[in-house]
């Protein structure tokens, strides 16, 4: 087995959940087309049905074939996206990441402001954020999706296009013409691949090369 | 004939004291509220008792003592374990001039984190389990509170390495 690139979604339960569970399932499904090998779940371990609570989705991407199937959880994610920024201040959202990793935020503010909350920011490889809520303005709040239903709102409505365009600029793993085909709000796509801002940091041991 | 009545009636009474007594004597003998077990129990020497009084003794080793609420100790005043301050967006911020001290935000709170100081003799919150859910901020009839967003403030930072 490969390397696999684990990403952790960090989000928030009822009110934002259908974003991030689409942002997991569309960027896979994106880096599916390229013939990647990959996975997207949901979790097992939080309990995602109280309104506001914390909760994590899961997607991972790989060259080779997946072997890690029954692992419910990414205990060192790569990549961490941060659907609602006022996660920082409540969870250690960096646990486990290797050295170099990528952290992306929907936010609005300076990435040196977000930086105060986050002390263990050293692992960081790159900081990246995208005003997801500027673009989009829109928070699906649809269970429509979930328990194997039909999703009516369809893939990437609300604020998960914008954060997919970011994911697709300063990763590089999925292409911005395949999540184009996936999402249903294109043009939020776009916006977001061209607004978001990116701060790289220099780390010697690190092998990543976040933003192409 | 009164006066013996009397003293039949007393006698009978002090009978049934008595027994009353013995048997609880002899309750207590046989599994009374003990604060430490004997050596056999595995060489443990502290011990809980639990719900002595009431319902009889049991003698439980203070490592398998299970706490009220199975899961956590008891709370005292607040339980430090099930900090929910990470669920929260906005926080409500208390104008102190404008509050008339009616106690509407202490009695809507669903999380009892709205308390008064009688120090400072003014209303307090408590960071630590406001979840942001604004139902204080809708009931005030001062308009004395207002939202604003959790990350204006550098304060209120939990970092859990899980979610709860």
């Amino acid at each position: 087995m490969g390397k696999v690139t684990e990403i952790t979604v960090w989000t928030r339960g009822v009110v934002m959940d259908k974003e991030a569970r689409d942002v997991a399932n569309a960027f896979a499904q994106a880096a599916k087309m390229e013939g990647k090998f990959v996975q997207a779940f949901d979790n097992y371990e939080d309990l995602p049905d109280r309104v506001l609570v914390t909760t994590r989705k899961y997607a991972r991407i790989s060259d080779e074939e997946i072997e890690m199937k029954y692992l419910y959880t990414n205990s060192h994610p790569d990549v961490v996206v941060i659907v609602e920024p006022t996660i920082v201040k409540g969870i250690n959202v960096l646990k486990g990441m290797p050295e170099g990793g990528l952290l992306i935020i929907n936010t609005n503010r300076p990435i040196d402001y977000m930086l105060k909350f986050i002390p263990n920011a050293d692992v960081l490889g790159a900081i990246a954020t995208v005003d997801a809520d500027g673009i989009s303005g829109v928070r699906t709040v649809d269970f429509s999706g979930s328990e194997g239903g039909v999703d009516v709102a369809g893939l990437g409505a609300g604020i998960a296009s914008p954060i997919l365009g970011a994911m697709a600029k300063v990763t590089g793993m999925a292409k911005k013409e395949n999540l184009a085909k996936i999402v249903s709000d294109v043009a939020a796509l776009e916006r977001g691949y061209k607004e978001v801002k990116m701060q790289k940091f220099r780390k010697s041991r690190a092998e990543y090369f976040w933003g192409g | 004939m009164k006066t013996k009545k009397i003293q039949k009636a007393k006698g009978r009474n002090e009978k049934a004291r008595n027994l009353k007594t013995k048997a609880m004597n002899s309750k207590v003998k046989a599994g009374g509220p003990r604060t430490t077990a004997k050596g056999s129990a595995g060489g443990r020497k502290e011990s809980v008792t639990v719900f002595g009084d009431v319902f009889g003794t049991i003698n439980v080793p203070k490592d398998r003592a299970v706490p009220f609420g199975a899961i956590t100790p008891a709370p005292v005043k607040q339980q430090e374990l099930f900090i929910t301050s990470n669920w929260r967006i906005v926080r409500p911020v208390i104008d102190h001039e404008k509050c008339t001290r009616c106690f509407t935000c202490y009695i809507a709170c669903p999380d009892s984190c709205w308390s008064f100081n009688e120090k400072e003799e003014q209303m307090e919150w408590n960071w630590k389990f406001c979840k942001g859910c604004q139902i204080c901020i809708n009931e005030c009839p001062a308009d004395a509170l207002s939202a604003a967003p959790e990350l204006d403030f550098e304060d209120g930072v939990v970092r859990l390495e899980k979610p709860f």
